[in-house]
């Protein structure tokens, strides 16, 4: 599965934490360091691409537990319409 | 981005206080409810500028493409309100419900015992006015006894101040068993007896030593506290690093003072300091005795810009920059509606009567007596300390209204207190220094400060007057509003 960001949100660096507006509602939404990362390659790679990247970024962890720290993102990510799969609406 | 100016502008909320705090030509955007304040653009702080006023939106990127010779003025409007909207400048369709206060959620952390008013000084300013031992100050079993009661209140923090502790005979036998009992526990001192022979038993019982000097220059200090008082202060502190103690710095700032702080903030510098407090003399105690050393309030409102200009020069850990810079970063975006007092912090006085803070012991602030009802009693029922609980910045005047009162709650009300003679009344001085601390602050938290363009006043017979010319004789209007001839 590929990850996009859809077109309702908006998003920037505020004092070193990365802030996802949903411009749907208005809320704001403070990003932790490890998804901030992630946050940045959600631009229509796929979801084994964004751990091969964690993998590179943390070399020292388990494949595994990062595969599952991307999935738990995605789709968190995803249930609160701020990440789509790629030709979702 | 598919998200349209057109939707934006007209959804864009602007925070009911945004502030605009101008400095030397450049901009800080302050959202008081949030405690969140962004250095601004130029084009930035003007569209703020125009929606805080309640302008038409419609011209509003024509408007920017005329004043800053931007090719795509919507373009451009689309990024400044998004940006804004993400440093929570402006928000979308409502304005959400401010941050719980910080000070309220904190349970009592340190308890101040005033163990002694016996002091070897007489310095000047004293807020406690120490001389000798009064008759009826706590024994060693009911010092032991307050700290059993300052465990059992969950405070995580004792500290012992006085008068000059070290003055009590047993108080490294008390102080020893605080630190048994797992709380922190520290002394303030004015250093005279802590000598070569006494720093190691002081440097096993005490987590931290908070030693009082006032100046970098021996004789200035030593006129405050007494002759040869500065030689002691920095041996003490010196000692007590080289014991590997956690040393702070209390320093009261004289008019005369002013002249060789850059002296005090090098010696600073040149040690491993923890935390350096700087507090202008105030009429607490001795120091209603003498109030022409006082700083004048023009001194006063300019004593940060000073700090930082001397802590620029001086570079190294007395750099004012980082640290006023790291004390605003540190609290942005926690709202703050208390100082503390009877809060997160109570004193106990050398006879035992528990006040709220140790800056305000006036008789109408006096609670209960641990010699007659254990601290937590006194601290769950006593009506001074419920009353004193409540968030000064939505009751006193002039907090209710003022633009900084998430950041300050309140300032300190005892100093407040030692100038109007109640911790519910403000003294306006205060709080427009505070309000410039804040300006500092907010500037050197998000780049370089700009230099302070000097306020031009004139007096009334037209002659010019320079700020901190504060005779109360004297009436100044600005200069922006006399009609020339």
């Amino acid at each position: 599965m590929r990850v996009c960001r859809p077109s309702h949100v908006f998003w920037g660096i505020v004092d070193a934490e990365t802030i996802v507006c949903d411009a749907r509602n208005g809320e704001l939404f403070t990003l932790n360091a490890t998804a901030g990362l992630l946050w940045n390659f959600c631009d229509g790679r796929s979801a084994e691409s964004l751990v091969t990247h964690l993998t590179a970024t943390f070399p020292d962890h388990d494949t595994k537990i990062l595969a599952a720290d991307v999935a738990s993102f995605v789709e968190s990510m995803r249930d609160r319409g701020l990440l789509k799969a790629d030709g979702e609406r | 981005m598919a998200v349209m100016i057109n939707d934006l502008i007209s959804r864009a909320v602007v925070p009911s206080r945004l502030a605009l705090i101008c400095r030397g030509g450049r901009t800080v955007g302050y959202n008081p409810d949030r405690n969140i304040w962004h250095r601004l653009d130029d084009d930035v702080a003007e569209v703020l500028r125009w929606l805080r006023a309640g302008r038409e939106s419609k011209g509003l990127g024509a408007h920017l493409v005329r004043r800053f010779s931007i090719e795509d003025g919507n373009r451009r409007l689309e990024e400044i309100l998004q940006w804004a909207i993400l440093h929570r400048l402006l928000f979308l369709d409502f304005e959400p419900r401010p941050p719980s206060p910080h000070a309220h959620q904190a349970a009592l952390a340190s308890v101040y015992w005033i163990c002694t008013q016996a002091c070897n000084l007489r310095c000047t300013y004293c807020y406690q006015e120490a001389t000798v031992a009064r008759k009826q100050e706590l024994s060693t079993a009911e010092g032991l006894d307050l700290v059993d009661q300052t465990a059992e209140v969950g405070a995580s923090t004792l500290v012992f101040t006085g008068g000059e502790p070290f003055s009590r005979r047993d108080l490294l036998e008390i102080a020893r068993y605080s630190k048994s009992t797992g709380l922190q526990t520290n002394v303030i001192t004015n250093g005279h007896y802590i000598t070569q022979r006494r720093i190691d038993d002081v440097a096993k019982t005490f987590d931290r030593v908070t030693v009082s000097l006032d100046s970098g220059v021996a004789k200035h200090h030593d006129r405050m506290r007494g002759q040869g008082s500065w030689e002691k202060a920095a041996r003490a502190i010196d000692l007590l690093l080289k014991a590997g103690v956690d040393v702070d710095v209390n320093s009261v700032l004289t008019r005369s003072g002013m002249h060789d702080v850059g002296e005090l903030l090098a010696f600073i510098r040149d040690r491993k300091i923890g935390a350096h407090r700087i507090v202008a003399q105030s009429p607490m105690g001795r120091g209603g005795d003498h109030r022409t050393d006082e700083l004048r309030p023009g001194e006063l409102l300019e004593l940060d810009d000073r700090l930082y200009e001397l802590g620029q020069e001086l570079g190294g850990k007395s750099n004012m920059k980082e640290s006023f810079a790291e004390a605003a970063r540190t609290t942005k975006g926690s709202v703050r509606d208390h100082c503390g007092a009877g809060l997160s912090e109570v004193s106990v006085d050398p006879e035992g009567w528990v006040y709220p803070c140790k800056l305000l012991q006036y008789d109408q602030d006096r609670t209960g007596n641990v010699r007659e009802k254990r601290l937590s009693e006194i601290l769950t029922s006593h009506p001074v300390l419920q009353r004193i609980r409540q968030p000064f910045t939505g009751s006193l005047q002039p907090c209710s209204t003022c633009i900084i009162k998430n950041r300050c709650g309140g300032g300190c009300r005892g100093i407040h207190a030692s100038f109007t003679g109640s911790w519910e009344i403000a003294e306006p001085l205060l709080c427009a220094q505070l309000r410039r601390t804040f300006e500092l602050r907010a500037f050197a938290s998000t780049g370089s400060v700009p230099p302070r363009q000097a306020a031009r006043f004139i007096r009334l017979d037209g002659s010019p007057a320079p700020l901190s010319d504060s005779a109360p004789s004297r009436t100044f209007i600005p200069l922006e509003q006399v009609r020339r001839p």
